[in-house]
């Protein structure tokens, strides 16, 4: 099967975009999932469950065949027959052999996404096997010949209409669009395939080794009768389904069916244990068989790098809250297995070619790994598939493009430098008009902000010499900043910081210069500042707080970061600003560059390794997380960086939760207008640094907050994801406005400038009266004149 | 075992009380499991015995309309009629409970239960354990027949000792432990009847197994013994002993799992 290009992906997405029953159908089911996942653990923690199941499988992984060969004694000593399948060719042809040994020409089938790995039913029909799917989802989508398009739900892209039509063609019966004499049509259509098969063929959820035990869940009892009737059953599981013991089996009962299906238990749970009594065969047992399949499973539990992907109990809740999903379904976001987990396995079992497509159609949420049954860091394992796409094929021009642009700072500061004189005449109101923009592609779905006349650094350089804020300071009911900053100084006894800043950029500038492109020398220029800059700060006894700026930050909205800087000295804290600093390096990293990403993480890891800063905070949730989760990932192996990655990454703090629980923010400091605003949770806010109270905190403490459902629901920006998949971004975003227009709010805010780019775009580009802002303007414009 | 507990409990008034305050402790396990089961759309009705289970199961025969025939060609062995199906009654009550079937317009069968895949009103088994905190059912059968009739039928009858509830799956892996390592052993957790959300995820219950499931919680300690004679009781032993925690007990369900053991 030729590999779909990306162009053909794309349009295949399209396509499913504009399908409005999946649309709603997921929609209706996004909504309805988080809340009836939330009443099945009742009063059971769902962390505390993951966890567990996470250690119980990872004791179990690197003991796989160990495991193996323990069940295989069991249940053959119960009678059963065990095989180990090295591939996807091997696991069929023994399922082939079991048929013909059974005589069977009739095949009833229970649900199991192994056996559509290995794309079983069409080796059986070739051999002129007659395969019947009994699971209702399944079913439908074996008579419409489609792929399931959810590992738990298979049909659910379509409704009762297309399920109707297939089933009037197979059996001449109409049900007239009534679900319920649907689901008793196949009851009968099926109920003479399990009386009648020779052969039951089923997957299983676990395989117990110390009792030679599988476990089979179903809702339907579909999965009782196949293996009970038939006098054959053949059982294809996964090697990574195997479990030590019983203990080990019920840590998965307690999290499959509620993350499944928002039920405490499935109605069905089939423990079997070797060769049942049985009738009809004739030794009076049943002929019964289990292949484990490997495929890449052994593999993949020898790879450090992915092994965790093999706790996956395929309970789908990756894929039901997944934004990406919700918009185009398990045939858009998936090949054999659906959503995050989907990616990762089109990857370790078909090979990174495979997954070159998908891979990349990841918003990188995180929303995946909050709900995982086996707490799987999903979005870190697709990072990494990400680098192995890109390792085996090179990069596309426009990813290497951005990546190369980003991961270096000089050049990005030229080309975005020429891109902000180019613009002058298409700007208006900071938003660029009719521009064809290098990065824009085909994201005219949003206006994209203009670049700003002075970049940060400039602005800081100006700040540290004493000039008057630049215009782009101003914000609205701002306070006059020159004003403001002597304020500031007069409060803090000593313009200590400003100093110390200055005092490194004196150095960086008399060393290879602040744009130098070998980082080594600059940041070793910066630590002689940075020296020098600790013992002058040791005179104020505010926290010190370096800023990390961030490449939209400091290019696009810098008067954000004033803002920042504001709020941070109005309560004494001594802020500096480390300029050997370069992009954070996740967009390197999500494109699957490591070798970029690489350079970016040493980079910053030296720039912050100064100046005794009690805290790192960054403006941007994104760039925050990136430097406290990855950067001491990336350079774990690195000896001379990891401790200063490690102490970097320990003292970034979100910047919400930095002005509420250091400096100590509340209702008191702001004035309260009466304006509504709403609140938008950034990703790697409320999932990757986990301040969810804070934020929501202050923006009820400067304005009127108007709570909406799915706060923290992806805005659909996710860097580079929506110039790659504008459509798709598109659609998320347009999900997210009609939320937040629904509040009735004036504005919303967020802690995250690529929301603020994604949100204000949209807003702008359909007319809409709301705006989006960054919490640090919100609340710099509101905050209370001190005497 | 339980019997015998039974029928030492009036012994003194020291152990009336403690048995009173026993049975209020399952009283709370019974309600957590009824409210979880009709959270799950499982009817729970308590009778005294298990023969007014059986019974119970012959009256719902008796009220639900039949079966429609699903293999057509596949007629039922008795012609037409409601049929009902009973797995793990013992003999003397099999007896009196198919004439009341015949009195309410329905036949009783006990084995060849595969001969009613094409249409079966109620299927009647005994489980050996109940888990009230997901409302499920710890059925232990190796014979098909007893499996086949909480398969095939509209409506799945399952009597369960009231003294057989147990808490938490936890509570019952050691039961089910023991269970599985017969040979050919096929031990079934039941938590409702079937059901599906695969068309526009609307929930309907009866797919391809029961339409319904009714659970008749046998409360009289007395008529435990009788299960255990129907040669179902081995769990319904290892559960009283759990569930009463008494020495007796205890050694009762051990001797049953050693017997188990022998005949593998
Ligand atoms: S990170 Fe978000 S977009 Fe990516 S797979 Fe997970 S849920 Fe989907
Ligand atoms: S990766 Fe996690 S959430 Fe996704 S199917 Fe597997 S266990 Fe469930």
């Amino acid at each position: 099967m030729a590999e779909e290009s990306r162009a053909e992906y794309r349009e295949r997405l399209k396509r499913l975009l504009a399908d409005k029953h999946l649309r709603s159908a997921l929609d209706r089911f996004a909504r309805q999932y988080p809340p009836a996942r939330r009443a099945a653990y009742g009063g059971a923690d769902p962390a505390a469950a993951a966890a567990g199941l996470a250690r119980a499988k990872d004791e179990a992984i690197p003991r796989l065949m160990e495991l193996y060969e323990a069940f295989r004694e069991k249940a053959e000593a119960k009678g059963a027959k065990v095989y180990l399948a090295r591939d996807a060719a091997e696991c069929r042809r023994l399922v082939l052999a079991a048929a013909r040994e059974a005589g069977a020409t009739r095949i009833v089938k229970s649900k199991s996404m192994t056996c559509e790995e290995i794309r079983l039913n069409e080796a059986l029909a070739a051999e002129g096997l007659e395969v019947r799917e009994t699971d209702l989802g399944e079913w439908i989508v074996q008579l419409r010949g489609e792929p399931p398009s959810h590992m738990v739900l298979p049909a659910i892209h379509l409704d009762r209409w297309r399920v109707d039509e297939s089933f009037a063609r197979e059996t001449g019966i109409s049900s007239g669009g009534d679900i319920q004499a649907l689901v008793r049509l196949a009851r009968s259509a099926l109920r003479r395939d399990f009386a009648e098969a020779g052969l039951a063929v089923t997957g299983a959820n676990f395989a117990v080794a110390s009792l030679g035990a599988l476990g089979i869940l179903s809702n339907e009892g579909n999965a009782r009768l196949a293996a009970t009737l038939p006098a054959a059953h053949v059982a294809v599981v996964g090697l990574d389904k195997l479990v030590p013991d019983l203990a080990a089996a019920a840590g998965i009962l307690k999290v499959l069916p509620r993350n499944a299906t928002g039920q405490p238990m499935a109605a069905y749970l089939s423990l079997v244990a070797g060769a049942a009594p049985c009738p009809l065969s004739p030794g009076g047992v049943k002929d019964f068989r289990v292949i484990f399949l490997d495929n890449g499973r052994l593999a993949a539990a020898a790879d450090p790098a992915v092994r965790e992907i093999l706790r996956c109990v395929r309970c789908g809740a990756c894929a039901n809250v997944c934004p990406v999903y919700r918009m185009v379904g398990g045939h858009g976001l998936g090949r054999v297995y659906i959503g995050a987990v989907g990616i990762a396995l089109a990857c370790l079992l078909e090979g990174p070619a495979s997954a070159r497509n998908i891979a990349f159609n990841c918003l990188g949420c995180g929303a995946c790994r909050e709900v995982c049954a086996a707490a799987i860091d999903l979005p870190l394992v697709i990072e990494e598939v990400r680098a192995r796409a890109f390792r085996s094929e090179g990069f596309h021009l426009d990813q290497g493009l951005i990546a190369a642009i980003l991961s270096r700072r000089s050049l990005m500061a030229a080309v975005l430098k020429a891109a902000a004189a180019a613009q002058g005449p298409l700007v208006r109101d900071g938003m660029v008009r009719h521009l064809p923009f290098v990065l824009s592609g085909d994201g005219s779905f949003r206006s994209l902000p203009a670049l700003a006349r002075k970049p940060f650094r400039t602005l800081w350089q100006e700040l540290c010499r004493g000039e008057a804020m630049p215009e782009e300071g101003r914000v609205q009911g701002a306070q006059d900043p020159p004003a403001e900053e002597e304020a500031a100084r007069a409060a803090q006894g000593a313009s200590a910081e400003e100093e110390a800043a200055q005092g490194a950029r004196g150095a960086a500038d008399g060393g290879t210069g602040a744009q130098a492109s070998s980082a080594g020398q600059a940041a070793g220029a910066h630590e002689t500042a940075a020296a020098a800059g600790q013992a002058r700060w040791s005179r104020s006894s505010g926290p010190k707080v370096a800023l990390f700026a961030g490449c939209a930050h400091e290019f696009v909205y810098p008067e954000d970061l004033l803002c920042g800087i504001r709020l941070f000295r109005a309560k004494g804290a001594v802020v500096s600003f480390p300029e050997s600093q370069g992009c954070c390096g996740l967009p390197a990293r999500s494109l699957g560059w490591r070798a970029a990403a690489l350079r970016t993480a040493a980079v910053n890891a030296k720039a912050f390794d100064c100046g005794g800063a009690d805290h790192v905070v960054s403006l941007c949730a994104s760039c925050a997380s990136h430097l406290k989760f990855r950067v001491p990932l990336l350079l774990a192996e690195d000896k001379g960086l990891s401790a200063k990655a490690a102490s970097l990454a320990e003292r970034v703090m979100d910047f919400s939760a930095f002005l509420a629980n250091v400096l100590g923010y509340g209702p008191d400091d702001f004035e309260r207008t009466g304006e509504r605003a709403a609140f938008h949770g950034a990703c790697h806010q409320s999932r990757g640094l986990g301040a969810v109270r804070e934020p929501r905190m202050l923006l009820a403490s400067a304005a009127e907050y108007a709570a909406t459902d799915e706060e923290d629901v992806c805005c659909g920006f996710g860097g580079a994801y929506s110039l790659k998949f504008p459509e798709t971004s598109a659609a998320v975003m347009e999900r997210k406005l009609r939320g937040l227009e629904g509040a009735g709010a004036h504005a919303v805010v967020t802690d995250c400038p690529g929301c603020v780019m994604q949100l204000g775009g949209g807003l702008d580009r359909r007319g809409r009266p709301m705006r989006a802002e960054h919490m640090a303007r919100f609340l710099a414009g509101r905050l209370k004149l001190r005497g | 075992m339980a019997r015998g507990m039974a029928s030492s409990w009036p012994a003194s008034v020291g152990s009336v009380l403690e048995m009173a305050s026993k049975r209020q402790a399952d009283r709370e396990t019974l309600e957590l499991f009824r409210r979880n089961a009709e959270a799950a759309a499982v009817r729970v009705v308590e009778v005294a015995t298990f023969r007014e289970a059986a019974l119970f199961a012959v009256r719902l025969a008796g009220e639900k309309p039949a079966a429609p025939l699903l293999i057509p060609g596949l007629e039922r062995p008795e012609g037409a009629g409601k049929t009902l199906f009973f797995s793990g009654l013992p003999e003397r009550l099999f007896g009196e409970v198919s004439a009341a079937a015949l009195q309410a317009g329905a036949r009783a069968a006990r084995s060849g239960a595969r001969a009613y895949a094409g249409a079966l009103d109620v299927g009647f088994s005994v489980a050996a354990l109940g888990i009230a905190e997901t409302a499920s059912l710890v059925l232990a059968h190796r014979d098909e027949d007893s499996r086949l009739a909480s398969m095939l039928p509209e409506t799945h009858v399952a009597a369960l000792a009231a003294s057989s509830m147990v808490t938490a799956l936890e509570e019952a892996a050691p039961f089910i432990e023991r269970s599985l390592a017969l040979p050919g052993s096929w031990t079934t957790l039941v938590s409702g009847c079937s059901r599906t959300s695969d068309i526009e995820r609307v929930l309907v219950l009866g797919v391809h197994g029961p339409l319904e499931l009714c659970v008749c919680l046998v409360m009289d300690e007395e008529d435990i013994g009788e299960a255990a004679d129907a040669g179902t009781g081995e769990a319904a032993g290892a559960a009283a002993g759990k569930a009463h925690g008494t020495a007796a007990g205890k050694a009762a369900g051990e001797a049953r799992d050693t017997e188990g053991g022998r005949h593998g």
